[in-house]
């Protein structure tokens, strides 16, 4: 057997050679090989007549013009769509008309906001400009119409002590009518928008509630149609920076919860003095104090100070529901807006690999998935977060990684390593689950802290910031000591229900002593979710413990997973 | 003529020429850091199971639930084996163990440490079994980069 042996090792030997004398002669042919082929093939110029392709080039040529020409002239829009989004806004009209009377919060009795200390600015009849509106839909699905509303009364904040804001920003407002699902009522709410700058200043094409570019500056205020203040946000280079809630008396306002600053590492609340003007008139309104809450270190936003259930106002706590739980269906029921959620894009280089595919498809049928992201085909003004799959991954010190996430100008880029795909579907399925849970913290500690990964998502993350480990090892002791569970039980899902075959073979092939005899159990999920975790202290505890279980589960687990295979 | 020899000259040698799969053998030497067991229904599938000093896993796995028929094993006494240019585990990198991972046309055969760490390894002329493993490295963690503004970016620059 010997010589079987050294046969392979030499032909590695016998490969090197071959690979030398091919070379050689590789250099030799293609000196020659180009003369043979420009004789041949590629004649110089003189060799050619111009009566052999002239009709034909001329032909060719006076085609490819024509349809040069063609494609520069601009096409008119779609009739058919143009069409049905104006009997869509037609709708939205009607049922404006018929019910903006009746467009008041209950005097009493409203859990909208019951705080008695609300700002609430002058009514005004409100005539929006139906030929202006942008159509989307919200990431839950909810149509949504934003509508001009330029030539209606304008209410202006003005922070004291702070110099006016320049002249020239033109501060305009919205009017957005949501679609509520059970009927056909369009109950509105009121976006205004004041830039910081000139620069901000945009058309009402160019910006829209779910559409703000990334140079836009400025505040956004949220209003129920009949002026109650709901939320405001603070816009830098479209990067949501900072949340305000109003209230009329500080004092009150500090019983609730508001303190002149909050200096906790997490979060920094201050409380502003507010002036409310008349923008048309320039009459004084009111005064305010809003307690503006600004996240700090590159994204991690408070809003857990306040005491208040709005969040940022897209939270789930924003209005919705009419006075005292009536059931009034007739009534102003402000609506939510949206739930956050990651709106994911998949890019062309997912989008053309099969296998990537398949396996993103399969993930984003699971429950988990479901409640934290929407995978979508086409890049628009709700992307949040873009998959992809650039080649080859490495960290910055040149070791290679499975996945990797990076915030760019306020998109979360998820991208995975292609060299993930070597392995079976379900690590790449945990890759891109990883990677999935990053982006949400992201979003949420960039949003108001609500996710659907952590009841008390606020309280537990702060715990690890705390530790000031940084941006990586934050999350990644988070996931390790938090989410653990959740996201073994994810996977053992997508394992069950998406992969059922490679489920059933794996189950079958690890049924023998010192295997997994009583089924595949969570703790094998759980714990190749170790690769990505390595940087923890609960990693480095673990592998301390070498006799314990959960070292043992993952030894186990890491030398069983290289049986998954590629069902996809 | 010459040409047309020179032509099929290329075509044969292509032929014959192999992509460059090299092999690679491994003495797993640092015994004591390798811990095996059996991997699958077939008594004869194991696996070895080792972290790294950067604290990330390595593992080879010999039989496996698809193509068990690519199974393959060889023969040498000691001397052959150090002949044919292998390496010992315990010299290997990270980056190195990195390197090896990352070449799927590779073929890795290990020397197991069970054998390695006997007395068989004194034995004149005594034949150790080689087995083509596949291998898996655990990859890094640090997933995370930091946020980019490009905006921010462009004035930074323009500031400079």
């Amino acid at each position: 057997m010997a010589w079987v042996f050294w046969f392979r090792v030499k032909k590695q030997k016998l490969t090197l050679f071959f690979r030398l004398v091919y070379f050689t002669l590789k250099e030799y042919l293609i000196i020659n090989l180009s003369i043979f082929y420009e004789k041949h093939f590629c004649p110089p110029p003189k060799y050619k007549k111009l009566s052999r392709f002239g009709y034909f080039t001329l032909f060719s040529f006076l085609i490819l013009m024509s349809l040069l020409v063609q494609s520069c002239i601009e096409e008119p829009e779609n009739p058919q769509i143009a069409e049905l989004e104006t009997s869509r806004i037609s709708q939205v009209r009607d049922w404006f008309e018929t019910n903006k009377a009746k467009l008041r919060l209950p005097e009493k009795g409203s859990n909208f906001r019951t705080e008695s200390q609300e700002l609430i600015l002058p009514f005004f009849e409100k005539e929006p400009g139906w030929d202006q509106f942008h159509h989307y839909y919200f990431p839950d699905g909810r149509e949504v119409f934003e509508v001009s509303l330029e030539n209606a009364t304008m209410y202006i904040p003005q922070v004291k002590e702070q110099e006016a804001s320049s002249l020239d920003t033109q501060v305009f407002q919205n009017i957005i009518f949501v679609k509520r699902p059970s009927d056909a009522r369009f109950d509105p709410m009121i976006i205004r928008y004041y830039p910081d700058e000139n620069t901000s200043n945009r058309d009402f094409k160019e910006i829209s509630y779910q559409m703000i570019d990334d140079k836009w500056s400025g505040w956004i205020d949220i209003f129920t149609y009949d002026e109650h203040y709901v939320m405001g946000y603070k816009v830098d280079q479209g990067e949501l920076t900072h949340t305000r809630e109003m209230q009329v008396i500080a004092e009150n306002a500090k019983k609730n919860g508001f303190g002149p600053e909050n200096m906790d590492e997490a979060i920094h609340c201050y409380v502003v003095a507010t002036d409310w003007y008349d923008g048309r008139t320039g009459e004084y309104l009111d005064t305010t104090h809003a307690q503006t809450c600004e996240w700090q270190r590159g994204g991690s936003q408070s809003g857990t100070g306040g005491g208040s259930t709005h969040g940022d106002g897209t939270g789930s706590g924003t209005g919705g529901t009419d006075g005292g739980g009536s059931t009034c269906s007739s009534c102003y029921d402000p609506p939510e807006l949206p739930e956050p959620k990651l709106t994911i894009t998949l890019d062309t280089t997912i989008k053309e690999n099969r296998r990537a595919r398949c396996i993103v498809g399969k993930i984003a049928l699971s429950s988990f998935v479901n409640e934290i992201a929407e995978f979508t085909d086409t890049n628009g003004s709700s992307t949040t977060s873009i998959l992809k799959m650039p080649g080859l991954l490495y960290d910055k010190n040149r070791n290679p990684i499975n996945g990797q996430v990076q915030k760019i100008n306020g998109i979360h880029h998820i991208s995975i390593s292609s060299s993930i795909l070597n392995r079976g579907d379900l690590l790449v399925a945990k890759t891109i689950l990883h990677e999935l849970v990053h982006a949400e913290i992201y979003r949420a500690l960039a949003k108001n802290n609500v996710t659907p990964l952590d009841d008390n998502f606020a309280v537990n993350f702060d715990r690890y910031v705390a530790m000031k480990l940084g941006d990586n090892d934050t999350q990644h002791a988070y996931m390790a000591e938090q989410l653990m569970e959740k996201m073994g039980k994810a996977l053992m899902e997508i394992h069950r229900s998406q992969f059922p075959e490679d489920f059933q073979k794996f189950s079958q092939f690890m049924n023998f002593p010192g295997g997994y005899q009583g089924g595949i159990p969570l703790s094998f999920y759980k714990s190749v979710f170790w690769e990505g975790l390595k940087e923890t202290k609960a990693y480095e505890d673990m592998i301390k413990n070498t006799s314990s279980v959960t070292f043992q589960e993952f030894k186990k687990a890491d030398l069983f997973m290289d049986n998954l295979t590629k069902e996809c | 003529m010459l040409k047309l020899v020179q032509i099929i000259f290329l075509f044969v040698n292509s032929l014959f020429l192999e992509d460059p799969s090299f092999t690679t053998v491994i003495i797993l030497d640092d015994c004591a850091k390798w811990s095996g067991r059996r991997t699958g229904k077939d008594p004869s599938f194991f696996g070895y199971f080792k972290l790294k000093s950067d604290r990330n896993s390595v593992v080879f796995n010999y039989g496996w639930m698809d193509k068990p028929d690519s199974l393959t094993t060889m023969k040498g006494t000691y001397a052959e084996i150090l002949k044919s240019g292998a390496i010992f585990s315990s010299d290997l990198s990270d980056e190195e163990w990195y390197e090896l991972d990352d070449d799927p046309d590779r073929r890795i055969f290990i020397l197991r440490p069970e054998d390695y760490c006997s007395d068989k390894r004194f034995l004149y002329n005594y034949h150790f079994t080689l087995y083509e493993v596949r291998i898996y490295v655990s990859a890094s963690g640090n997933d995370l980069l930091p946020p980019i503004n490009t905006v921010d970016t462009l004035r930074m620059k323009k500031d400079n």
